[in-house]
This record gives C-alpha cells, sequence and structure tokens, in this order.
C-alpha cells in the first residue's frame, strides 16, 4: 500500500514537473516549428560588434555595427547600422556609414547599401546608394546618385570607382564635374 | 567693308578666354560634363570622354575628348571640337591651351562671328599679347569680300592683321579685284585702310591700278598708288 502511494506520488510529482515545463519553457523559434529547406542560412546574431583585419601588423579596415548576423554556413556577414573604417598606409583613413551591408568571408569584400556616406581624413566626402570595397585591389565603387566632393570640386555621376584614398577616381554615366563650384 | 573687317577683327578677339588665359575666365568655375570622367587629384589631370562639354564663365567647348589639368589648366580637347563664346564660334579636329595664354586650334579650324570667317590650317591666339597667328594659307571672309594669303597675323589691340604671300582681295560690293605679295590692314576709327605692297595690283570698276604700293580706303571706294604706278581706265559706255 506504501509502495503504491509512493509511485503515485513520483507520478503526480513527474506529470507536475512535466506540466510546468511546458508552461514554461522558452518558445521554439519559428525555425524549429518548420521544416527548414534543406540548404537554408543559419545565423548568428551579434549586438553592437566591432570586427577588424590585420595585416603585417597594420589594421586594413575594423567594421562597427549595431548588430552582426554570421551566416554559420558560408561564415558571411550581414551587418546593421554599420561604420566601416579603411586605414590606408601613409596613414589616412576614410570612414564609410551606411544602414547595412554584407562582407564575404573569402574575398572580405564589403558591400554597404542605403545611403551610403563617406569621409576621408584629408576632407574629402561622397554619398551614393550602395558602395563596394574590393578588398583585393583595395577599391571602392560607388553606384547610384553618387557625389564626391573634395576641396573645390564636386564630382556626381551614376557609378564612381576610386581608389581607398579618394584620389583617383572614374566616373561613369552622367559624369559631371565642377572645379571652383564647391564652397 | 572696313565695318566687316573690324568684325573680322573683332571674331579674333574673342578667342581671348577660351584658352582659359583671361582673368576674368581663369577665376570662373569650370563645368565638364561627358559619358565619363577620370580624375586624378594628384596630378591634377581630368580626362572626359563622350559628349563631353566644357563650360567656363562664357566659353563652352564641346568635343569627343577632353583633357584638362586644373594646376596648369592647360587643354587638351579633339573629335568634332566647337568652342563657342558669346558670338564667336571656333569650330576644329582638336583645341590645345597652354600656359593660361595660348590658344592652338588644327584640323581645319574656322573661326565664325556673325558673317566673319577666319580660316587656315592652324589658329595659334596668344591672349596676353592679343596675337593671332595663321600659317601655310589663310582666308578671312567678310560680309563685304574675301581676303586670303599664305600667312595672317591678327594684333587684336591695335586693330591690326598682315597678310603676307600672295595676298588676294576680292569685294564684289565694292567691284574691286586686288593681288599684292604684302598687305596691312588698318582697323581702328578714322584710319580704316589696306596697304597692298609688292606686285601690287587693284582692279576696281574695269579700271586697273598697279604700283609697289597701293592703298584701299575702307569708308570709300578710293584708293592711293604709291612709288611707280600705272591706272588702266576702261572708258564707262554711255
Amino acid at each position: 500500500m506504501k509502495k503504491a502511494n509512493w509511485l503515485i506520488g513520483c507520478a503526480i510529482v513527474l506529470l507536475l514537473a512535466w506540466g510546468i515545463y511546458y508552461f514554461l519553457r522558452p518558445e521554439a523559434p519559428a525555425a524549429e516549428k518548420e521544416a527548414l529547406p534543406s540548404k537554408a542560412p543559419t545565423f548568428l546574431t551579434y549586438e553592437g560588434n566591432t570586427i577588424s583585419e590585420e595585416k603585417d601588423g597594420r589594421k586594413i579596415w575594423q567594421v562597427t555595427a549595431e548588430t552582426i548576423e554570421i551566416d554559420v554556413d558560408s561564415s558571411n556577414l550581414r551587418v546593421k547600422n554599420v561604420k566601416a573604417t579603411f586605414f590606408q598606409e601613409n596613414g589616412t583613413q576614410i570612414v564609410l556609414t551606411a544602414p547595412e551591408g554584407n562582407m564575404d568571408h573569402n574575398s572580405k569584400d564589403i558591400a554597404l547599401k542605403g545611403s551610403v556616406h563617406a569621409v576621408t581624413s584629408d576632407g574629402a566626402t561622397f554619398t551614393a546608394q550602395e558602395a563596394n570595397w574590393q578588398a583585393k585591389d583595395g577599391l571602392f565603387t560607388a553606384t547610384g546618385q553618387v557625389k564626391l566632393t573634395r576641396e573645390d570640386t564636386v564630382v556626381t555621376g551614376d557609378r564612381l570607382d576610386t581608389d581607398g584614398k579618394l584620389e583617383k577616381i572614374k566616373v561613369q554615366g552622367n559624369a559631371h564635374v565642377v572645379k571652383g563650384g564647391a564652397k | 567693308m572696313r565695318r566687316q573687317w573690324k568684325s573680322a577683327l573683332l571674331a579674333v578677339c574673342l578667342l581671348i578666354g577660351l584658352s582659359g588665359g583671361a582673368a576674368a575666365a581663369g577665376n570662373e568655375p569650370i563645368d565638364l560634363v561627358a559619358d565619363t570622367i577620370e580624375y586624378d587629384s594628384v596630378r591634377g589631370v581630368m580626362i572626359a570622354t563622350g559628349n563631353v562639354k566644357l563650360v567656363q564663365g562664357k566659353s563652352m567647348m564641346t568635343g569627343a575628348q577632353a583633357e584638362y589639368n586644373v594646376k596648369t589648366q592647360e587643354t587638351y580637347i579633339h573629335g568634332g571640337v566647337k568652342v563657342v563664346k558669346e558670338d564667336a564660334t571656333l569650330i576644329a579636329e582638336e583645341v590645345r591651351g597652354y600656359d593660361n595664354n595660348h590658344l592652338i586650334a588644327a584640323g581645319q579650324p574656322i573661326l565664325t562671328k556673325g558673317e566673319n570667317r577666319l580660316a587656315g590650317p592652324k589658329i595659334d591666339y596668344y591672349a596676353d599679347k592679343g596675337y593671332a597667328l595663321v600659317e601655310g594659307w589663310a582666308r578671312m571672309d567678310t560680309a563685304d569680300g574675301v581676303i586670303t594669303g599664305n600667312r595672317l597675323e591678327a594684333f587684336t589691340q591695335e586693330e591690326r592683321v598682315v597678310i603676307d604671300g600672295n595676298v588676294h582681295v576680292v569685294s564684289e560690293t565694292r567691284k574691286l579685284d586686288a593681288v599684292s605679295d604684302h598687305a596691312v590692314y588698318y582697323g581702328k576709327k578714322g584710319e580704316g585702310r589696306a596697304v597692298l605692297t609688292g606686285n601690287a595690283r587693284a582692279i576696281q570698276d574695269g579700271n586697273t591700278l598697279t604700283g609697289n604700293s597701293l592703298t584701299i580706303y575702307m569708308d570709300d571706294k578710293a584708293m592711293d598708288a604709291q612709288g611707280r604706278s600705272k591706272l588702266v581706265v576702261i572708258p564707262k559706255d554711255e
């Protein structure tokens, strides 16, 4: 009899524990609720992070973002509200800000989108709808309503290719340069 | 004819500033439009390609390709070049501007102002001296007539044009046909005249005047001969 009561008590405790767990367990992510495509990327998200790359002891670039998502399969990054700083060998810097961007893990190329704004340490600025940093060549490509201002020169166009210092540029599509008109 | 010659001189004068040589133009912003523009801010060199339009002040250059050095303000534009400044137009295959002062138009250049036209194989213009040079052959058209020669120099500040070699003046309105080795045109007010020297010969209204030196006065149909001269008058039929 005592043994039966003890078994019943254990069963009730287990039942209560399971009930508590059932109601208090964390909600399963939607991704887990539904069958996922076999190749759907999985992202790890970090907030307020800074990542950078160094070469031969010198920092090449540094990216700070409100959020950084890492695709665990490809190791590519997705960043939100990003500030990317590129460091030149001569000590000059270019700082780009954008609402969002992507970084390719293999090529280290960085693509920024949505009202990109850039400032160099020697005062040049440019704005564009999109900007891409090609790590291998150290080149920027900006597209969409590009506007570059350096001293008294204003350059506008559909596409702009430039080096990391914004010293040598190529503007294509509705290319327009005003020298002496900038304030 | 004097007024027409003077207009032709003014057309040469209006080249000032097209080379970027005039101080006023030199201080104006440069506005460059093209399909593609490459700009090296270290060297200060812009290369514009495709439907190029370069505007500075009241001057506008168009062409297929242009190179502009913002440091030296040297310009090279080629491919169907057209330069417009106020009511003067220069067309050429290529135009170069040097030292903020010197403009060279080559490749069938034609400078036009109103009905007046200056043409030659190459037109050189120096803004500081107001000096234009056309060598090889030169042709100046006005509403009043045509002057051709092997070499033409225009001294715009002095309103003087010098033409050398095979000078030929033809004026339908004056019924004048004159030739000489050398000619000088003076355009200042009250001094409007053309002096033809060296084997000078002028035929006007059928009358022939020959001499070492002939002076054609612009305000009327008068002509003077200096030195050994000869006049052959053809009687008019009554």
